[in-house]
């Protein structure tokens, strides 16, 4: 029998739902790294537009050369009116000073990089390299009495801040790990030439200089040439050894002559100058043996360009008779002087050698500003 | 400030209110990061100081360099953390840090390329 359906209490209503309220949400337990991954959203947001920024700036650098393969080696040029200037040669490499930069090139790569880069008011020096360093100088103001000296190990990709020199002081130079340079004397406020082992960090003075206007360095020799006080008087060319501890002091030109001191380099221990002279209308290459004190003539013409020597090579370049510059070289140890290249345009302003690898400098050729080539010897 | 900022600022919510709070402890340390890579640069003698304020607190000393560098954006971080209910606070956090970050990477691949 079916029960009857009675009217007995009803089970209780559902409790209405709370009505929407606006209130917070709840709080989720990731919130925290959710926020940190957002915020480091905008971080790289911000990064990626710095490095595009960077990329940009370098893609359109105007310090970057040009830099093509040529028969004999490699032609380095330079545009945006960036002038190549002062280069020096080691191994496979090429630094040169631009302005306010110092940069290195791979011969072998033809890649370039950034050394240095003074302010845009300041200058660098003519930088000077070995197989493994390059040193320069820079001056945070073109006028500035305060330079850096700076050295890169190349091996290493690493650059260190040798000194910081008072004074105008003259280009540094390097020859295998010793790297000189000029800086005011700690007591007697004079110029000295400095030095250090650039492996051990030794230092080293070599006294007063006299202030050197040029400064080079070969093997163990350190030479310097300086002006005396006696402005009549020719300059004096200052060599010494750092291995035995001699000095040589030696005039370019007989004392009372009308002349000029162009270059002076180092070819082992021979001591090689250029030399102009109004009354002979024609400048010299004389080469100086420190060991037995042999003088010689290597080359004589009009115009030359002041030489470069690495062991028992000298290069110059001297006007040629088809009207236009010759390279030309002599070895030391015997031979006649021999062709190294023509130039045809612009003018050749410096010489460079290093091993079997001979460079020139041109400006006011007509393709470029400047440009520096180089060519390999047999 | 806050009843101008309040007129014309949307509010914040708690979620964006911690994102506020990454981004301003980035912006601090990126701030730091400014500060080191600046003063490596002009140590290196590769870069000159071309904001005049900063350049007149590095030529007076490490200190007081640090002190104010630091003390500045501190105290604009704690502005800002202190409008945090407010979007616009969120947007110029962003924007400061985001700008902070595109200084610090070029700086950093400056130094770097070197």
């Amino acid at each position: 029998m079916p029960a009857v359906l009675t009217g007995g209490a009803a089970s209780p209503a559902p409790a209405p739902p709370a009505p929407l309220t606006r209130g917070a949400a709840p709080k989720r337990p990731h919130s925290w790294v959710q926020a940190l991954l957002v915020s480091g959203l905008i971080l790289l947001a911000g990064t990626v537009l710095g490095a595009a920024g960077f990329v940009f700036e370098q893609s359109r650098a105007t310090w970057r050369p040009q830099v093509t393969a040529t028969s004999a080696g490699w032609l380095i040029s330079t545009s945006h009116g960036l002038r190549l200037g002062s280069p020096a040669l080691g191994g496979d490499h090429v630094a040169w000073e631009a302005g306010p930069f110092t940069l290195l090139t791979n011969l072998r790569s033809g890649k370039s990089r950034l050394l240095g880069a003074a302010t845009t008011a300041g200058s660098a020096s003519a930088p000077s390299m070995s197989g493994r360093f390059v040193v320069w100088l820079q001056s945070p103001a073109a006028a500035a009495r305060e330079a850096v000296v700076w050295v890169y190990d190349i091996s290493r990709g690493r650059r260190a801040r040798l000194e910081d020199v008072q004074g105008i002081s003259r280009s540094p130079a390097v020859s295998g790990t010793t790297a000189v340079w000029e800086a005011t004397g700690d007591g007697t406020g004079s110029p000295e030439i400095h030095g250090t082992d650039l492996l051990t960090g030794r230092r080293f003075s070599l006294g007063e200089s006299g202030g050197a206007g040029e400064l080079i360095m070969s093997g163990t020799l350190v030479a310097w040439a300086s002006r005396r006080l006696d402005p009549a008087a020719p300059p004096l060319i200052t060599v010494a050894d750092l291995a035995a501890g001699r000095r040589w002091s030696i005039a370019p030109y007989a004392d009372g002559r009308d002349g000029s001191l162009l270059g002076i380099a180092l070819a082992g221990r021979t001591l090689v100058w250029a030399r102009a002279s109004s009354a002979m209308q024609a400048d010299q290459i004389l080469a100086y043996d420190l060991d037995t004190t042999a003088v010689r003539v290597i080359a004589q013409a009009a115009d030359l360009v002041p030489p470069a020597a690495d062991a028992d090579l000298v290069v110059w370049a001297q006007p040629s008779t088809e009207g236009g510059t010759q390279v030309t070289g002599v070895r030391l140890s015997g031979g006649r002087p021999f062709p190294v290249a023509s130039v045809s345009g612009g003018s050749v302003r410096s010489v460079m050698v290093s091993g079997k690898t001979v460079a020139w400098h041109v400006a006011g050729a007509w393709l470029f500003d400047t440009y520096l080539q180089t060519a390999r010897l047999p | 400030m806050a009843s101008w900022t309040a007129r014309r600022s949307p509010r914040l919510g708690q979620f964006g209110q911690i994102i506020l709070l990454w981004v301003l402890v980035e912006l601090w340390i990126l701030n730091l990061a400014d500060l080191l890579l600046t003063r490596y640069s002009l140590w290196l003698g590769f870069a000159k100081e071309s904001n005049g304020v900063m350049d007149y607190f590095f030529r007076s000393g490490t200190v007081p360099t640090v002190a104010f560098k630091i003390g500045i954006v501190t105290v604009g971080a704690l502005l800002l953390w202190r409008l945090r209910h407010y979007r616009t606070a969120l947007f110029a956090a962003a924007l400061l840090t985001c700008i902070f970050a595109a200084v610090v990477a070029y700086q950093a691949l400056w130094v770097l390329s070197f």
